[in-house]
């Protein structure tokens, strides 16, 4: 989202290092290897994460190279998520409990049947909940080396960032400020003493600013 | 103080959307870009200001109504700008955003280019992010204008007292 049209939020990176061989065969291998896999095919897991066409959220298919749009590769990253909203866990696990108290004719429960209980009742509400998508732009220049992953999500930069890593075996440096100065500083051959760029706008060892007079009503 | 201060100071990008706000207001908008590109920036209609202390004091503007007086006023105050909606003109591109200082991440930017509009999907993809790097390559230069000017010799005596000149000017 945000690739092609509307409003575009993102955070950018500096890809370290660069993929051996052929690029583009290269990359081809690595998503084919770590695209989406639907939770209906993973069993006991309630998250699932992948690389998916930036034009398809459907497809995984990337053998046609579309990902590539040199020197960019464009993809999407999708993580569906299984989740039970906690009153509804509740509303089961009791409606459970008063079922099972009637059929073994008991008063109270011990801890382990609570316990065997819910693991039931968290299964089977599992298996009828619907997965819930996100989806995530991500456009990598491979010749600067820069990447913006279309999501300001704290959590979300993070999972990408780990993800990115386990497909590509290539860290990311998100470019934060002061990672941006340095960058800067490097690319513009260290014109800037960012040891020097504290507090410019601080008076404490410059004029003082002069003071607001407020006026006490009489 | 070395770099690992600045690094845990963390203020640089407060410090960066400050000096594009003092920048744009003193300069009537007009900026220039690696000495080629004449582009403008303004600060838009939303910008929060927040001081160091724990927890922070903090206000914002937002609409049409809040003015360079409001802003020297929180500045003159501690505050520094944390976030502000830019708009930003640049040959035939025109654009909105926010830019947030805390990590330099870019939030809901807009796009009105003046390009043709296409239904080829991949024409579409090249001429939006020519508008994006276009749009990333202005903030880093401006950036290392901040940087330079402030990390120079020159800013103690010159760049800050212009700063002070301005923050003191009434509107």
């Amino acid at each position: 989202m945000g690739l092609y049209t509307g409003s575009a939020s993102y955070m950018r990176y500096k890809v370290e290092g660069e993929l051996s061989g052929s690029l583009k065969e290269n990359v081809l291998a690595r998503l084919n290897e770590c695209s989406f896999k639907d939770l209906d095919q993973l069993s006991g897991r309630d998250t699932s994460i992948g690389w998916v066409s930036v034009e398809n959220m459907a497809s995984t298919f990337f053998d046609d190279l579309h990902f590539a749009k040199d020197p960019y590769v464009a993809v999407s990253l999708r993580i569906d998520t299984r989740r039970i909203a906690p009153l509804t866990l509740k509303a089961a696990l009791l409606r459970e409990e008063l079922h099972y108290k009637k059929k073994t004719n008991k008063e109270r429960l011990s801890r382990k049947e609570k316990e065997t209980l819910k693991e039931q009742v968290k299964n089977s509400l599992m298996k009828k909940a619907l997965p819930v998508p996100v989806l995530y732009d991500m456009c990598w220049n491979t010749a600067t080396g820069i990447l913006l992953f279309f999501s300001t999500n704290k959590k979300a930069n993070t999972q990408f960032m780990d993800f990115f890593m386990s497909t590509f075996e290539l860290p990311l440096t998100p470019l934060f400020p002061y990672e941006l100065a340095q960058m800067l500083g490097s690319v513009k051959k260290g014109k800037i003493r960012i040891e020097n760029a504290v507090n410019p706008f601080a008076d404490s060892s410059r004029a003082k600013i002069p003071a607001m007079k407020i006026k006490v009503p009489a | 103080m070395g770099t690992d201060t600045v690094k845990q100071n963390n203020q640089l990008g407060r410090d960066f959307i400050t000096y594009l706000c003092y920048k744009s207001d003193s300069s009537q908008g007009l900026f220039e870009c690696a000495g080629v590109k004449r582009i403008h920036l303004w600060i838009g209609d939303k910008v929060l200001l927040a001081d160091d202390n724990t927890p922070p004091n903090s206000i914002s503007y937002s609409g049409e109504y809040f003015t360079g007086a409001d802003l020297k006023q929180a500045i003159k105050s501690g505050k520094k700008v944390i976030e502000a909606q830019l708009r930003i003109e640049a040959d035939e591109t025109a654009c909105t955003l926010m830019l947030r200082g805390e990590r330099l991440d870019i939030v809901n930017l807009r796009i009105q280019s003046s390009g043709a509009a296409t239904d080829d999907s991949e024409a579409q993809f090249y001429v939006r992010m020519l508008c994006i790097e276009q749009i990333n390559g202005i903030l880093d230069d401006l950036y290392y204008q901040f940087l330079r000017e402030i990390s120079g010799n020159s800013w103690e005596h010159e760049g800050y007292k212009k700063f002070q000149t301005w923050l003191n000017k009434n509107d």
